[in-house]
């Protein structure tokens, strides 16, 4: 049996990689770096092709040498250049921790939902949410063409010729009274069909044991890798 | 926080026209590369939240705004990115966290809070960099800065002064959207008589608190305000400013002249462009100086020969020789516009 992770537990994982490329003391970040990457390869496997768009791996190498060449004292030569080796190794991390976010932000976009977004953040504390944003999504075409109607009676009018500002204004308080309106009247038919934000359904929100094993899994390698960490260097 | 439908049903639109300038304007301005971008596209948005807040002047409206507006720039990509959905959240939560240092709507607290927010534009980056690469990259972007600076001939401490300047155009920029939400709020409040609205909410909450309050010992009240200065008349405080009589479609009224009502109430009628009044459904009629200054426009309480009918009272405008939608009904509010 295959377990699934819903989107609560790819959010789970990608603070997960958020927390531990950032707290990891730097002797372990190579060990986080690899476990992310890891998991990364297993989850979303077409993440791993992020770093390889353009511009990605010469940044990340411009980085390193940069760092290596302004991190801290020459101390190191390679033929006739001279680096500090203080500031490779940082340069290092850095491109690593670039490295690893940049798979982990691919992966938790590309399985993500945006529905899930918004019924994350109704659960969050945004009551209603659901319904404010199921009437904007639909108040969308409305408002271009309302807007458009507008603009064409301005021009029309010639209003855009003379006082520019004064029409400019008077574009926009037509274009938003005409959406206040059309508010009105969704809340209106929605009062008249009973409804109250008190009584209406949170946005569905998938979750399963997936999503409790995969939060488990990120608070055992934090544990492992942060805690303990910071216990051996101290 | 807990929204009625009518609240939600308003942040929507809001939502939905920040969401709109995201997706159309910040394309463009995405393409174009011009200077200071991010800050204008900030700054639009935050004047399109901040003109819903003034609508539903409840503490929350402004995050909700831009979290319905973030969530659009999501669904017209097809997949969560990152910087926008931290640009707007932040630009919306700080913009929410300065309003809270006002207790009521005001136009210094809009200005504070737009400013705040498009400042954000400036920090992003910086935000975002330290996430990527971590505290080392601010070492980098130091040694970087002063090699920069050896090589154009100036102070490292230049630096200071232009971070200075750019947070200053920010800070402006930011400022103008907070005055212009202020005064689109109004101007919007006054076309389609924001006072409906709160004056529905104020009546519900008057109603769950159910102690007496003045409205309720003295009778229905009229208010008069500009947006800042507002004063409420009961009928024995009409009575008192004036008891003119004035005609229309042959039935006499009594009331008080409007131009003597505005100037009990702080306003000098000559000094105001317009004038609207509300009636209790929402429907407003807005007079020019050359109606409202008339000696026989009133503001009725009664008719000559006994008390207001049932469906035009408590008050009324009487307009005479004006056609019937400049002489509403129940009317709650007179506007001045200065």
């Amino acid at each position: 049996m295959k377990l699934a992770i819903h989107t609560p537990g790819h959010l789970t994982v990608f603070v997960g990689a958020l927390a531990l490329m950032t707290l990891a003391p730097p002797p372990r970040l190579p060990l986080a770096g690899g476990l992310c990457l890891t998991t990364a390869a297993l989850l979303y496997p077409a993440a791993l092709r992020a770093p390889l768009h353009p511009g990605w791996p010469a940044a990340l190498a411009l980085l390193v040498m940069l760092s290596a060449l302004l991190g801290g004292p020459l101390d190191h030569s390679l033929g006739a250049v001279v680096y500090s080796g203080a500031g490779l190794a940082a340069g290092a991390q850095m491109a690593l921790r670039a490295l690893v976010l940049l798979v982990m932000v691919e992966g938790f976009t590309q399985s993500t939902e945006i529905s899930a977004v918004a019924a994350l953040c109704e659960r969050a504390g945004l009551r209603g949410l659901g319904f404010s944003l199921g009437v904007a999504v639909n108040l969308l075409p409305g408002l271009r063409q309302a807007s458009r109607q507008t603009w064409q009676s301005l021009t029309m009018r010639g209003g855009l010729r003379r006082r520019r500002w004064r029409a400019l204004g008077l574009y926009l308080a037509a274009t938003a009274a005409a959406a206040l309106r059309r508010a009105e009247e969704v809340a209106l038919a929605a009062e008249t069909r009973a409804f109250t934000p008190e009584q209406a359904h949170y946005l569905p929100l998938a979750i399963g044991p997936g999503d409790f094993i995969a939060a488990a899994l990120v608070a055992l390698a934090l544990l492992w890798i942060v805690g303990f960490g910071i216990l051996i260097s101290s | 926080m807990r929204f009625t439908t009518r609240e939600l049903s308003i942040l929507a639109v809001f939502g939905a026209l920040w969401g709109l300038v995201e997706i159309s304007l910040g394309a463009a301005l995405h393409a174009l590369r011009l200077p200071f971008s991010g800050a204008l596209l900030a700054a639009a948005g935050l004047t399109i939240a901040l003109t819903g807040r003034w609508f539903v002047p409840r503490r929350g409206s402004t995050l909700f705004i831009g979290a319905i507006a973030m969530l659009l720039k999501l669904f017209s990509i097809g997949s969560a990115v990152i910087g926008p959905l931290i640009g707007i959240l932040a630009e919306a939560l700080l913009a929410e966290a300065a309003l809270l240092f006002f207790r009521r709507p005001s136009r210094a607290g809009f200005v504070l809070a737009a400013s705040l927010g498009v400042l954000w534009t400036l920090i992003q980056p910086f935000f975002t960099g330290w996430l990527l690469f971590g505290r080392d990259l601010f070492v980098v972007w130091l040694e970087l800065l002063q090699a920069g600076s050896r090589l154009v001939g100036l102070e490292s401490s230049a630096t200071v002064g232009i971070i200075a300047v750019l947070a200053a155009a920010h800070l402006v920029i930011g400022a103008a959207g907070g005055w212009l939400a202020w005064s689109a709020g109004r101007l919007l409040g006054a076309r389609l008589g924001k006072t409906a609205w709160v004056g529905l909410l104020v009546a519900l909450i008057l109603a769950a608190c159910a102690q007496p309050t003045p409205a309720e010992t003295t009778g229905p009240t009229l208010t008069v305000t500009d947006g800042q200065t507002t004063k409420h008349y009961t009928l024995a405080d009409l009575e008192q400013i004036g008891q003119e009589q004035a005609a229309f479609r042959d039935v006499n009224y009594r009331g008080v002249r409007l131009s003597a009502l505005l100037s009990d109430a702080g306003f000098d009628p000559a000094a105001l462009k317009a004038v609207t009044a509300t009636a209790a459904d929402g429907f407003s009629a807005s007079y020019e100086p050359a109606i409202f200054t008339k000696a026989d426009t009133l503001l009725a309480y009664a008719r000559a020969d006994g008390p207001l009918v049932e469906d035009e009272g408590p008050f009324r405008m009487v307009v005479p020789g004006q056609e019937g939608k400049l002489n509403p009904r129940q009317v709650v509010e007179i506007r001045a516009i200065p």
